[in-house]
């Protein structure tokens, strides 16, 4: 069976270990929110899965669309366009190490469609950059 | 006495070609028609309703490209869809639009793919 936290948690954490991306966005990797407080860090969230009902129930592969964006803080878009690049390099077309536990290997991950906005709250300025990527895992 | 092959029936063969891409797209506009609503209908109802911005700015918009093909298009059209469906500083992200309409979308290629079938033609990876 294929475990998607466990992706997820592979993808989380094939992120957090990179030292340039912790560079461009010191305050963390994370799902869905960061921590108050945070002004510079990566998320992570899902936008969509799918499997291919039409071969084998569904048990063929799972394809799993994650935002994944950097926020930061101010009117420089710098460090988000750093962190942007970064995970491209990272994520698009490039292995993931999925340990047991997520019952699957991966079949491709790859940079769907790209993401960037500026959000202005409460007079702060917060640039947001990243894209969609696809993972796509069949079971183990 | 020499042989000779004959094949007839060229000049409505080539004739029947040239008209299939309208009669496939006459057939194709209702079945793109009706997956195009009910998807606006799902992504509507999915949104929640405070201002109702998010669900009244869900439209489709219809438009016809090069004389050949009538496109429609769901789009989103309030000013923070955006950030409903990727996250703000404070908020996590809604993906809303984006899965809905896109298994819409692959829904309405399949079912149009099955229309094409019908006709006798072989259409391949209309799964996605």
């Amino acid at each position: 069976m294929i475990d998607a936290t466990e992706v997820e948690r592979a993808l989380i954490g094939k992120l957090a270990a990179d030292p340039a991306l912790a560079a461009a966005l010191p305050d963390g990797v994370y799902y869905d929110l960061a921590p108050i407080g945070s002004t510079k860090f990566v998320i992570v969230s899902l936008s969509a899965s799918r499997g291919l009902y039409e071969i084998n129930d569904g048990e063929t592969l799972r394809a799993f669309i994650y935002v994944v964006k950097g926020v930061a803080l101010g009117t420089s878009s710098s460090a988000v366009a750093a962190a942007d690049k970064r995970i491209q390099e990272l994520i698009d077309r490039q292995p993931l190490d999925l340990p047991p536990e997520a019952g699957a290997t991966l079949m491709v991950a790859r940079w769907v469609d790209r993401i960037r906005f500026t959000e202005n709250l409460n007079s702060d300025i917060w640039q947001h950059r990243g894209a969609r990527y696809e993972i796509t895992v069949t079971p183990a | 006495m020499p042989n000779k092959l004959v094949l007839g029936g060229f000049d409505e063969l080539r004739a029947e070609l040239a008209a299939l891409p309208d009669a496939l797209n006459h057939d194709a506009e209702p079945i793109l028609v009706r997956y195009a609503r009910a998807t606006q209908a799902q992504v509507v109802a999915a949104y929640p309703r405070v201002t109702g911005k998010l669900r009244d700015g869900v439209r489709v918009v219809e438009r016809t490209a090069r004389g050949l093909a009538t496109l429609y298009t769901l789009v989103t059209s309030a000013p923070y869809a955006h950030i409903y469906e990727f996250g703000s500083v404070h908020q996590r992200p809604r993906a809303t639009f984006l899965p809905i309409s896109e298994t819409g979308r692959r829904q309405a290629v399949v079912a149009v793919a099955g229309m094409v079938e019908s006709k006798g033609l072989v259409v391949r990876g209309a799964h996605d």
